[in-house]
């Protein structure tokens, strides 16, 4: 194996790759990367895997030798990153990597590449495409809300549903809900023969006419981090045991969780009496503020409100209580109250585009949905709050 | 490979046959002894679950899949065992530096000498959070094999709570999953995850198959093997390491103690013993030499062919006597107790003492 490359364009094709190698895990070589040179192509393919999420990475150089090697990530990318801007020479001598650059000369001991876990084969053709943007956009509407708790691992991923006129993403960890729609048949592929594709991966999932799949929210953060507008589209394909994401120079291979969601939308209340509608970010702060004191141990505080009076309060048995009393504010319904956990709601308020919030609720042990002022087109999104009993 | 398991026929003809007639159950549990070769059954029946090779003989042992099997790093190939707290990150990753060492020779040292037992440093178990993480990484879906495999060496070690943990993944694991317990102790193992389990009773292995590895694998030569494989007790472990030591200094030291008994020499004994403080695993080598050689003393006279230590043929036949082969019973039981006795942390220079005393009074015509 031999090429030749520019470190700046090196650098900009691995610089994401070394978040996903692992370092101290049980299984070495996988804190590697499979670097794959091929002479024909001209293409060095750069590969990391942490098992749950595979990404691949493919860009031009000038190859004089094909071949693959193992090598680890985390010092590859030092030596590339503290290399003065100029063309880079790697190579494979026995059983070390040379890299050379200018005066500089490094070997790196290689491992054992048959060891890799296998990177299957793609065929691209059955994928469908999304705008990057809406998808990077459906994804931080919702990656927020996942759980953190690995004895439910099915909440520490995003839900995805694909309907035949309709994506669905929503994430919850049992306390809250965030989920968005968008409905809008022209995401789907227009073109025949990809139509037959989306009935064909229909059918897989039995007889029900939508496809589900439970996507982790490390492989989504990646995506985010990945999509820099160097492209517009992303190409995703759907396998029973796994979703692979195409964009631009990268391939993700992401492993599903396999099981089925829970029935969130249960919880959703349609029926609420109360509703008040009030500026995103005068909330958002008042809530920062009166939070400062709030009990550590549930992050409590507290919401009154009638058609005259909107007060944020909270008490702690430590440190003292707070209380601040907004205006501004449109309130129908009758008079009510309710406790919450107040990073949640932070949570959700950041992820609010409009200028004003629209906030339903209703009795003490009703949870709250939460909603934008407007949506944008075939678009919805709605957040839901499980109270605190009080 | 499956023929590389020795004196386990049993055992192998069973789970080929579940191999070749597609019913492989969704948990095993391997009990029997130390040393038989349940671990390296539970290694070669993975990977013939997910061989490339065609052949019937499977595994192949040099296929893609077969090697990073036996490397320990195939994706779908998890393995557990007693660890010390590795402080796991919920991602899976070693957050003690000092544990990751011991950890990545603990593995090493399966793959190269598993014949040989590592001992972390500090009290062992198989801890919560690598059930946790075994429960979560099975809910993610299957990576490149055909059935993913999941070994949990001596399951016998995991506290109560984190047992219960496991029942509902145990008892219906994802498909194509097939989880592979083992344990020395089966009565250690909570009811509730035996009856969970498939069980597969491994053998001790007989004294022929041990001469026969300690031979060919080992270039041992025969008489030392014969001993090694008689005071094993069926597990391969203690045979390899009896077998390797050096000299043969606890046998040599065995005759020492007959020698010293036969000519009742019981001050220099109490000598040796106060200037010699052998840990516990030799003195229990040695109470296993005495018992074949108490043995000996009694073939000397009826059966000499049968005769373990026939390079001291003349020794022998020169401390036994008429009534030996009428006293023997009682010394081969009291050796039993002894040895119970080290287990159950008695000082050892006492029974050293008690020890002289009846090997004494077996000699004594």
């Amino acid at each position: 194996m031999r090429f030749a490359i520019e470190k700046k364009e090196l650098m900009q094709s691995v610089q994401h790759l070394v978040s996903v190698a692992p370092t101290k895990n049980a299984s070495p070589i996988l804190t590697n990367y499979l670097i794959d040179a091929n002479a024909e192509q001209g293409m060095v393919k750069i590969t990391t895997s942490d098992l749950d999420i595979t990404v691949v990475v493919e860009f031009a150089a000038a190859v004089s030798e094909g071949g693959t090697i193992a090598v680890s990530a985390r010092h590859f990318n030092e030596i590339i990153n503290l290399m003065p801007e100029a063309i880079i020479n790697f190579w494979r001598h026995d059983e070390l990597l040379k890299i050379e650059s200018n005066k500089i000369d490094y070997n790196l001991l290689i491992a054992d590449h048959t060891l890799f876990p296998l990177v299957p084969e793609v065929k691209l053709d059955k994928a469908f495409t999304l705008d990057a943007q809406l998808l990077s956009r459906m994804i931080s509407k919702t990656s927020f809300a996942v759980s953190t708790d690995v004895n439910r691992a099915v909440l520490t991923g995003v839900c995805w549903k694909i309907m035949p006129n309709e994506h669905l993403m929503a994430a919850t960890d049992g306390r809250k809900v965030a989920e968005i729609r968008i409905k809008n048949s022209s995401l789907l592929p227009k073109q025949p023969e990809s139509d037959a594709n989306e009935t064909n991966f229909l059918d897989k999932t039995s007889n029900e006419d939508y496809l589900e799949k439970i996507i982790p929210v490390k492989t989504l953060v990646f995506l985010q981090k990945i999509m820099d507008n160097s492209a517009k589209e992303i190409k995703v394909l759907i396998e029973s045991s796994k979703v692979i994401f195409s964009y631009d120079k990268y391939l993700v291979f992401s492993q599903v969780l396999e099981h089925k969601y829970p029935e969130y939308q249960k919880a959703f209340v349609t029926d609420l009496q109360n509703q008040f509608v009030i500026d995103r970010a005068n909330l958002h702060n008042a809530i920062r503020r009166v939070a400062l004191v709030a009990p550590m141990d549930n992050l409590r505080i507290r919401f009154e409100l009638d058609s005259e009076k909107f007060e944020v309060n909270t008490s702690n048995r430590d440190t003292g209580d707070a209380k601040e009393n907004l205006d501004e504010y449109n309130f129908s319904g009758s008079q009510t109250g309710v406790s919450f956990n107040y990073r949640y709601m932070l949570g959700i308020l950041e992820a609010i585009d409009s200028d004003k919030v629209v906030i339903k609720l209703g009795s003490s042990k009703d949870p709250l949905m939460i909603y934008n002022m407007s949506n944008k087109e075939n678009e919805e999104i709605t957040f839901l709050l499980m109270p605190l009993r009080s | 490979m499956f023929r590389r398991i020795k004196g386990q026929n049993q055992v192998v003809d069973l789970l080929q046959r579940a191999i070749e007639q597609q019913r492989i159950a969704q948990a095993y549990l391997f009990h029997g002894s130390d040393g038989v070769g349940k671990f390296m059954t539970a290694l070669y029946f993975g990977m013939a679950l997910n061989c490339y090779s065609s052949s019937e003989y499977r595994p192949c042992g040099v296929c893609s899949s077969c090697h990073k099997f036996l490397q320990f790093e195939h994706p779908d190939f998890i393995y557990l065992f007693p660890t010390v707290n590795l402080k796991l990150s919920p991602e899976g990753e070693i957050k003690d530096s000092d544990a990751l060492k011991q950890y990545e020779s603990y593995i090493n040292n399966k793959i190269e000498s598993p014949w040989q037992d590592f001992f972390f440093s500090g009290s062992t178990e198989i801890r919560k959070e690598s059930i946790s993480l075994l429960i979560k990484r099975l809910e993610y879906s299957i990576h490149e094999a055909q059935h993913r495999v999941v070994i949990i060496e001596n399951a016998d070690m995991m506290n109560t709570q984190t047992a219960n943990a496991f029942l509902k993944t145990l008892e219906e694991p994802p498909q194509n999953t097939v989880i592979i317990l083992t344990t020395e102790k089966l009565p250690q193992v909570l009811p509730t995850i035996l009856s969970r389990c498939q069980p597969v009773y491994f053998k001790p292995l007989s004294q022929s198959v041990i001469q026969d590895i300690l031979f060919d694998g080992f270039k041992i030569d025969t008489v030392v093997a014969k001993s090694a494989a008689r005071i094993s007790g069926g597990n391969l472990k203690t045979a390899i390491r009896v077998a390797h030591d050096t000299e043969n200094s606890t046998r040599d030291k065995a005759f020492e103690l007959m020698a010293l008994a036969a000519k009742s020499k019981s001050l220099e004994h109490l000598n040796h013993v106060l200037n010699h403080k052998d840990n516990t695993d030799a003195l229990l080598d040695m109470l296993a030499y005495l018992g074949v050689i108490a043995n000996d003393l009694v073939n000397i006279h009826y059966a000499p062919d049968e005769v373990t230590n026939f390079d001291r043929t003349d020794f022998l036949k020169g401390i036994s006597h008429a009534s030996i082969p009428d006293r023997v019973p009682d010394y081969l039981l009291l050796l039993d107790d002894f040895s119970r006795k080290v287990d159950g942390n008695v000082n050892p220079s006492l029974i050293r003492i008690n020890l002289f005393i009846a090997t004494k009074n077996l000699l004594t015509p």
